[in-house]
């Protein structure tokens, strides 16, 4: 069965921030990971750009501020 | 690989391993780069913890001189025509046009002059390995693209002499953009560097990262190949045409073979070991080897095993002329059959067709060839190696014939000759602690970083040339230990299998305890598929052999000290 967004995301952040355990990433924003600094959410972003073959402008890039934000972007931009 | 690939290739990290640092000399952010470099270093060293250590964004000289400063790990100095002069990149606007080029060009030439002037003063400093500049110059001079422009000419010369300044050093290595060149992937990200610093896409950037972590972590070059005659070494069959019936020239359309027949003398010249393997009349391949117009010298080639025999056995033969293992050799020969039927007898060895025609392939063949047989430099001891192996056989002969090994030991007069390793230190040590099997304390590999690290942190190196009626052999032996008071701590100990049966070991630790003024020596042991030479030495002359410390005191070495039959003597 295809993985959804939701799960691919997941596997993102999961990859991103190994720290953060699995069931908290959907509720993940920078104040709730400490690791979430300008540097990670570059990479963040790299990696959800290459899972989801999506280019996120830079403007953009940066009011995607937490799980759900990355969510509901890659859901506008993704046709499954 | 993917990003994500490397990140969880780097979650994982063996406990025990000692730290590999590495220091990304750039003046762009690391990241995503850095990730790519430590998930391709991993794959080569699986047991090591990669560390890499990013500078100041910017400031290229600056970590530079930073990382020559710390002693510690190797250094990859990741060059952009940005890091000469800003407006050479596409992240700042500085102003660009034909009245800025003279100003650009100075600025590049000072850039540069400042690194020279880094890497002169460092020169016993730590290894750097420099990434020529990969990301293209932008339109900086209104010239149409396909043609290049003067200042870009004049750059690519100011670049070339410096490359070529420091690459002389002995600490240096250039990489070459040529593997580079054949992938097909964009390059530049601007939107990265824009918004993060980092220029480059994510696909070239595994791919820079792979070509850096390749020269790092490149393996020991191997030592042997053995060559088919008929339509390998020439074209024809000489048993057919005759001996002036085969060719090897652009007139006969047998150019493969006469580049062939260079390249494997150019190989020879830098201490690669070559025989022949031919079902052939020996004597017709003995007129051929000797003609004028020959690429390859008959003096080069030893053994040549020239008969009706199964290739196979002249292989075995081949090889224990040599003293090595089949992995350290390559095969190639034009009949699919016979590499099939050494690849059976010799699973370990390289096997390969030699493609009579394929031009296309024949290339490849050469380039593969090139990266497991060359080396950064070439030293005295490559062009000793095949005269210290015709020694060799002449010496098995002998003893065969009608000497004991005592007496034969005794006739060959034989000269040790022990000195300690200085700085910079020869690179022959290190290229024979990593590609010795058979006498070798405990297997263990340094890279040139972990090297020169171990030096810097007071690890004290000895090495033995060898030399006797028969010939020169050469440096043929490393130890490396610590000293502590009158012990001294052997991390490391190797002797070239072509010095075997001469008792060198002995001589290597009866020098150490008299001229080193040594109680005790303490090796550390530890037993590899290979290393069955080494523990029979260590049963010679301790009794002990179990993985571990293996203490060895003057008395108890003395007192099974056998005859040395050798003169040993100190450096000057």
């Amino acid at each position: 069965m295809t993985d959804t967004v939701h799960t691919r995301l997941v596997r993102c952040f999961a990859t991103v921030f190994p720290e953060v355990p699995a069931e908290s990433i959907p509720q993940a924003t920078p104040d709730t990971v400490a690791q979430w600094d300008s540097s990670r959410h570059v990479i963040l972003t790299l990696v959800i750009e290459e899972e989801f073959a999506v280019s996120i402008p830079e403007d953009k890039s940066g009011e995607l501020l937490s799980f759900v934000d990355f969510e509901s972007y890659i859901v506008s931009q993704v046709r499954l | 690989m993917k990003l994500a690939d490397a990140l969880r290739i780097l979650q994982s990290e063996p406990r025990d391993g000692a730290e590999f640092a590495v220091h990304l000399i750039s003046g762009s952010t690391p990241e995503p780069l850095s990730h790519f470099l430590a998930a391709h270093l991993r794959q080569h060293y699986p047991e090591r913890k990669i560390r890499i250590k990013a500078g100041q964004f910017g400031d290229l000289a600056g970590n530079l001189g930073r990382y020559f400063e710390s002693g510690v790990g190797v250094g990859v100095l990741l060059l952009e025509w940005a890091d000469l002069d800003p407006r050479l990149g596409l992240r700042q606007a500085g102003g660009w046009g034909r009245a800025k080029a003279a100003d650009m060009e100075g600025s590049v030439c000072l850039r540069l002059q400042q690194l020279r002037a880094l890497f002169e003063k460092y020169a016993a400093g730590g290894l750097v390995y420099v990434s020529p500049p990969t990301l293209p110059l932008p339109a900086v001079l209104p010239v149409p693209r396909w043609q290049a422009s003067t200042l870009e000419l004049k750059l690519e010369e100011l670049l070339a002499a410096f490359l070529a300044g420091i690459g002389a050093g002995a600490r240096v290595r250039v990489l070459s953009g040529r593997k580079l060149e054949t992938a097909s992937v964009e390059r530049l990200d601007l939107k990265l560097w824009w918004q993060a610093g980092s220029p480059y896409s994510l696909p070239f950037a595994s791919l820079l990262a792979e070509q850096i972590a390749g020269a790092i972590g490149a393996p020991p070059r191997m030592k042997g190949i053995i060559t088919d005659l008929d339509e390998t070494l020439w074209a024809g069959i000489v048993g057919d045409a005759g001996v002036d019936g085969v060719h090897w020239d652009l007139e006969h359309r047998a150019t493969m073979h006469g580049i062939y027949q260079q390249f494997l003398q150019s190989l020879a010249d830098d201490g690669v070991l070559l025989a022949i393997a031919s079902k052939n009349d020996r004597s017709m391949v003995e007129q051929v080897l000797q003609r004028g117009d020959m690429l390859l010298s008959a003096a080069s080639v030893f053994p040549v095993e020239a008969h009706w025999q199964p290739k196979p056995e002249s292989a075995a033969r081949i090889l224990q002329t040599w003293n090595i293992g089949p992995e350290s050799v390559v095969f190639v020969d034009d009949n699919p059959m016979e590499v099939a039927v050494m690849k059976s007898a010799f699973p370990a060895m390289e096997c390969r067709q030699f493609p009579t025609t394929a031009p296309e392939k024949f290339w490849a063949l050469l380039e593969e060839l090139a990266d497991r047989f060359g080396q950064s430099v070439g030293s005295d001891e490559d062009r000793l190696r095949l005269q210290s192996i015709r020694g060799n056989a002449e010496r098995v002969a002998m003893v065969d014939e009608h000497h004991s090994a005592e007496a034969i030991l005794r006739e060959c007069a034989g000269v040790l000759t022990m000195l300690e390793v200085g700085r910079p230190p020869d690179p022959r040590a290190l290229e024979l602690v990593n590609k010795t099997n058979q006498f070798n304390l405990n297997g263990l590999r340094y890279t040139e970083g972990d090297w020169l690290n171990y030096l810097d942190g007071g690890g004290a190196v000895w090495m033995a040339a060898y030399g006797d009626k028969f010939g020169a052999l050469g440096k043929i032996a490393v130890l490396a230990g610590r000293r502590e008071g009158a012990r001294l701590n052997v991390d490391t100990w190797v002797l070239s299998c072509r010095a075997f049966s001469r008792r060198i070991e002995f001589a290597m630790l009866d020098f150490l305890f008299r001229e080193e003024k040594l109680q005790e020596v303490v090796l550390r042991y530890r037993g590899t598929e290979r290393n069955t030479p080494f523990r029979d030495f260590l049963a010679a002359v301790s009794g002990t052999v179990t993985d571990g410390e293996i203490r060895i005191s003057w008395e108890e070495f003395s007192s099974r000290l056998p005859a040395l039959h050798l003169t040993i003597e100190r450096a000057k």
